[in-house]
């Protein structure tokens, strides 16, 4: 597998969640012309985003009526998973890179997870990858510190601009109370149904790199 | 449906892989939408002409 070279690095802010959804989009786009993976850090109002799949279920239009009402807007990303409720408090990271011959899912999952691990060093965490059953959009992929998910991580593979690229994405829970986006993916889900899917989400597995730290101590 | 146009897409557990269409016609989808298929599966076929 070919290197690919250190990202360049953009954090950017925007007005609203679909927005920075739809910036993470055209990173793909201007790999050809940018020589290197790009790393773009971005943060925007609070909103849960939705996998596709969560517009499927079966009372989706009722949850999408109300949850923005009560301030949680509900946009949709290409990559997998289920719903994540993001806010100023939380950090959204997205890797993108060409997908060389011979990159896999997980050599891609990894290096995201690697710059994360970085990332949070100063808060001397013992971070583990697996799913965090309980978590909200959990997935083979969290990122774990004694049993509490830190972020959560899922990927786009596609071609853009004659170039294979794979953007992988994470949402890092950074200032915000864990509990308050628990409740809000358990609404969606208590909404949208089915029954069984809000049950299975009941409980806030999810914490900060400072309350992972404090708990820690 | 041209050739290169995404045709497809994919989900395997929270990875999604779009898929582009390799030649020109016209496609013949072979699986239900949104539905589960095993590796190996015929998902769809591209007419020419």
């Amino acid at each position: 597998m070919a290197e690919a070279g250190p990202p360049r690095l953009l954090v950017e802010t925007f007005e609203t969640a679909a927005a920075g959804l739809r910036r993470q989009e055209t990173l793909a786009l201007e790999l050809a012309a940018e020589g290197a993976p790009l790393l773009l850090a971005w943060r925007s109002p609070q909103a849960l985003i939705l996998g596709r799949a969560d517009t499927r279920l079966p009372a989706y239009a009722a949850a999408a009526v109300r949850l923005p009402v009560e301030g949680w807007p509900l946009p949709l990303r290409r990559s997998g998973g289920t719903a994540c409720p993001v806010s100023p408090g939380t950090l959204q990271l997205a890797l993108a890179r060409p997908a060389v011959a011979g990159l896999t899912m997980e050599a891609a999952y990894a290096e995201l997870a690697d710059l994360i691990g970085r990332l949070l060093a100063p808060w001397r965490l013992e971070l583990e990858a697996g799913e965090v059953p309980l978590a909200f959009c959990a997935g083979r992929w969290d990122l774990s510190h004694a049993g509490r998910k830190l972020a959560g991580l899922s990927q786009h593979w596609a071609r853009r601009a004659g170039l294979a690229t794979v953007t992988t994405a994470a949402s890092l829970i950074v200032a915000e109370e864990p509990a308050l986006l628990a409740r809000t993916a358990q609404r969606f889900y208590a909404l949208a149904g089915p029954p069984a899917a809000a049950r299975r989400r009941r409980s806030a597995r999810c914490t900060s790199p400072s309350g992972a730290a404090a708990e820690a101590s | 449906m041209s050739e290169g146009a995404t045709v497809a897409e994919l989900m395997v557990e929270k990875s999604s892989f779009d898929v582009a269409a390799p030649a020109a016609g016209t496609l013949r989808i072979a699986v239900p939408k949104d539905g589960t298929v095993r590796p190996g599966t015929v998902i769809g076929r591209i007419e020419s002409g």
